[in-house]
């Protein structure tokens, strides 16, 4: 894998995970109670032996930044380990934005050339999944291809929401449409390619010429099926895009599942132990009033009250009395006595006051935001206050940093939303 | 700006390791099931010391006993750290590494453990912790620094060493010697007895008193050394006995230096053999001590068994959790009561552990039961399988695995890698 320079795209915003994605870029965004979703696929790289990464960065990188910093955690520090970190820069005639996955990696041409690989894996920043990359090299070698996509098969009714490849006999990719209302198949493109270099870089430089959208899925692939041999990898492990609220909690709630393919346990998964100093917590304190069933609890947890079915990041407590379910709580949250969380996501820092309840009612859809949340789930902004005794109705959203002036009645309807409106 | 360096002394096995210990038997059946009576004051710590140095031994779960040295260092600046060691240092060894997680890394930092070595002219071990550092006078002559500080690292305490060195700088003293006011059943027979004048200055050191009638201060094993007077005492005494006969003798030669005492209210313990071990990890089981923990910054190694980068624990649809430490790895699914679990252990549907330390990696199959029994890492306990019992602590060896249906009573110890 020397000859492999992965390039990380963890640009983009999600803004489809709402306010979760508010303040940091969708990489960021915490997963699975110690993780974040990107370490994904850095511990993928790094179960892979690939030697060198270079992390596209644009939208709000500063948590993701800190998050990877030297990239030590995952073994890219030493002589010929690197991990660089490569933001959107200011050039003599330019001064741009990254105008799309291909034009990100266009604007780093040099960087990749000073590595000379033979192959470039670009991967995304977004998904949750297990690969050894090594495999898919070895099959892109084995077919002699300038391109191969990574797919997988996908229930029929989701097709329209991926882009969907199609292939002949050998394997061989023969079409390509990025989310098409009328999908003419089912294997999935799951943001995984690798090229060999020269194509790849002669197909940018010959996109940067034509007026397309500069985008890796809908301008370079549809142009390098017609022009190059490429090559669909077929993976049928656990792979998910947490792109939706829903799938968001989902995929979350898949680790309490062991047969739903998610395995964190022996996936050899890493994070950074220094962000928010996770790595130095002390163990978690289950006192003796506490109830626990079928849940994830984090270090530096501190339970005397009940938590079902829930995800549990490092530093929660949770009071006597108080009731936590289907719910994924966010570092350092505290729960305090005979409060109530129900299908709620809760970021970090949230404080829920004494007899505050969330999650009341029917499940509906989010009146300003339906598109965000259509069910159960609520969503509680970073930093928020949850003052005591106020019930919250189903599908709510919460703003980060609301807090009590904010909240105009004690009853907040299913459905309602929230803001941040400083007052002072 | 003036410079400390410290040397660290790790602990050794138990203190009458050879004697004590089922090494030597031969038959199979007596080495596995000695039952050991440890409430006869001996230093015996029984197969959890048989893999490892004292100060290397798990505690409250995703510790080692020396990370509170360690990080009590870390937190209080100083920087340069030699690790005196000679009995099984390679769990100690891995665990410390360079002392990246203490920040010992880096321009002017450095932490490094000093093995015993030979050379042209002897080939002798450490006779004790204290011929240790005569050996390794070097260290703190290339530290280049102005004080020594000479810590135990078979503590459990937490100390901020700046106060004590502006005290030991202020008087213009010699020697610093750290004491805490301690019973006379705390004192006698177990710690250094140190008295002193009304100016602080020490009068008299007894190391083991046994016949003491009143509560008085006790040395707590943290020594401040000017370095000339360091260099001048370490080069010149013997140190050729026992770990007591040592301390006894550099007592004897500091009185004609100025040796003061600092007088802490700090909590320190002394764990000196597995029922002082385990009451207090059990003590730790609270919601208060816990915050303590919290507030004490103890760092640990994260590379050491992975422990930094596993999964957050989940606990299972069918289990009960009472009074548990918990940290990352562990899948749990039994029924448990005031159990202090370590990373990466698997308690099975339907078995039951009360009142237990369990340490990483152990396995815990369906329908066993456990009681006051400390299990070494790596352990596998079969189907069924009941151990220990309110009478007695037992302690099951690293790596041993319990047959189905085992019944293993009360008090019994087994051997490192026994199968049972």
């Amino acid at each position: 894998m020397k000859r492999t320079l992965a390039m990380l795209l963890a640009g983009g915003q999600g803004s489809r995970l709402g306010i979760l994605s508010s303040k940091r870029a969708k990489p960021a965004v915490p997963f699975a109670g110690s993780y974040r979703i990107i370490d994904f696929t850095l511990s993928n790289c790094m179960n892979s032996f690939v030697m060198n990464v270079g992390l596209l960065t644009q939208y709000k990188p500063v948590s993701l930044i800190e998050h990877i910093g030297t990239g030590q955690p995952w073994g890219f520090v030493g002589r010929q380990r690197k991990l660089t970190i490569l933001p959107p820069y200011a050039a003599e005639n330019e001064m741009d934005w990254y105008k799309g996955t291909a034009d990100a990696i266009m604007q780093n041409l040099s960087f990749v050339r000073s590595f000379n690989p033979e192959r470039i894996l670009v991967l995304s920043g977004d998904h949750i999944y297990h690969i050894d990359y090594r495999k898919m090299v070895q099959f892109h070698k084995d077919n002699g291809a300038d391109l191969t996509i990574a797919v997988m098969r996908i229930p029929k009714e989701d097709a329209s929401r991926y882009g969907i490849v199609q292939v002949d006999r050998s394997n061989r990719v023969v079409g390509f449409e990025e989310k098409p209302t009328y999908p003419k198949g089912t294997l999935a493109s799951l943001g995984i390619y690798i090229f060999n270099t020269k194509i790849l870089i002669r197909r940018l430089s010959e996109d940067v010429n034509m007026s397309t959208s500069h985008d890796f899925g809908k301008d370079i692939l549809t142009r390098m099926i017609s022009l190059d041999k490429v090559f669909a990898y077929k993976f049928s492990g656990y792979w998910r895009d947490v792109g939706t609220l829903q799938a968001y909690w989902q995929t979350n709630m898949d680790i309490l599942k062991p047969e739903s393919g998610l395995d964190i346990f022996h996936w050899n998964l890493r994070t950074n132990p220094n962000d928010r100093d996770i790595g130095d917590r002390v163990p978690a304190f289950i006192g003796n009033s506490a109830k626990i069933l079928n849940s994830v609890i984090s270090v530096g947890c501190k339970i005397e009250g009940t938590v079902e079915n829930s995800i549990l990041s490092p530093g929660v407590s949770v009071k006597k009395g108080a009731i936590v379910k289907n719910s994924v709580v966010m570092h350092d949250v505290a729960i305090a006595e005979k409060s109530m969380l129900n299908f709620a996501i809760i970021d970090k820092d949230v404080i829920v006051e004494r007899e505050a309840q969330i999650g009341l009612g029917k499940a509906r859809a989010n009146r300003m935001y339906p598109q965000l949340l259509d069910g159960n789930i609520s969503v509680i902004g970073k930093s928020s206050v949850i003052p005591a005794g106020i019930r919250i109705g189903k599908a709510s959203i919460i703003f980060p940093n609301v807090s009590y002036k904010n909240f105009k009645s004690e009853n907040i309807e299913t459905g309602s939303t929230i803001f941040y409106v400083n007052n002072d | 700006m003036e410079k400390v360096c410290a040397y660290v002394l790790s602990g050794d096995g138990s203190k009458d390791i050879v004697n004590k210990s089922p090494i030597g038997a031969d038959d199979p059946k007596e080495r596995s099931n000695r039952a050991i009576d440890f409430n006869d004051g001996s230093e015996d710590f029984g197969p959890l010391t048989f893999v490892r140095n004292k100060s290397a031994l798990p505690i409250f779960g995703m510790y080692r006993i020396i990370d509170f040295v360690l990080s009590n260092l870390m937190n209080s600046d100083i920087e340069n750290v030699g690790i005196i060691t000679q009995y099984l240092p390679g769990s100690l060894m891995e665990h410390i590494g360079i002392g990246i997680p203490w920040d010992f890394v880096g321009f002017g930092r450095k932490c490094r453990v000093l093995p015993p070595f030979y050379d042209r002219t002897s080939m002798q071990w450490y006779k004790n912790p204290y011929d240790g550092i005569k050996k390794n006078l070097f260290f703190a002559k290339n530290a280049q620094a102005d004080d020594v500080l000479i810590l135990s690292g078979e503590n459990v305490y937490t100390f901020d060493y700046r106060p004590l060195i502006d005290y030991h700088r202020m008087n213009d003293a010699d020697i610093t010697v750290v004491v805490k006011k301690m019973k006379v059943e705390e004192t006698a027979g177990k710690l250094g007895l140190v008295r002193f004048d009304k100016k602080g200055r020490i009068t008299s050191y007894i190391e083991n008193p046994q016949n003491i009638k009143s509560d008085g201060f006790a040395s707590i094993g943290i020594f401040l050394f000017r370095y000339s007077v360091f260099s001048t005492v370490f080069g010149q005494c013997k140190l050729s006995g026992t770990k007591d006969e040592a301390l006894t003798e550099l007592m004897k030669s500091v009185k004609k230096f100025k040796t003061n005492v600092y007088i802490t209210e700090e909590e320190w313990y002394y764990i000196r053999d597995v029922k002082e071990y385990f009451s207090i990890n059990s003590d730790f089981l609270k919601e208060e001590r816990v915050k303590e923990l919290d507030k004490w910054n103890i760092r640990t190694s994260l590379e050491d068994r992975n422990t930094g980068f596993r999964p957050s624990s989940i606990i299972g649809a069918q289990s009960h959790t009472k009074n548990i430490f918990l940290p990352k790895g562990c899948v749990i699914d039994g029924f448990l009561e005031n159990v202090i679990l370590s990373p990466g252990v698997i308690i099975e549907n339907g078995a039951e552990v009360n009142n237990s330390i369990i340490f990483h990696d152990v396995i815990v199959h369906s329908g066993a039961k456990i009681n006051n029994t400390i299990i070494d890492k790596d352990v596998k306990i079969g189907e069924g399988a009941i151990i220990g019992g309110d009478k007695s602590i037992t302690i099951i060896g690293k790596g041993t695995k319990i047959k189905k249906n085992s019944i293993i009573p009360a008090g019994t110890l087994i051997q490192p890698q026994e199968t049972v």
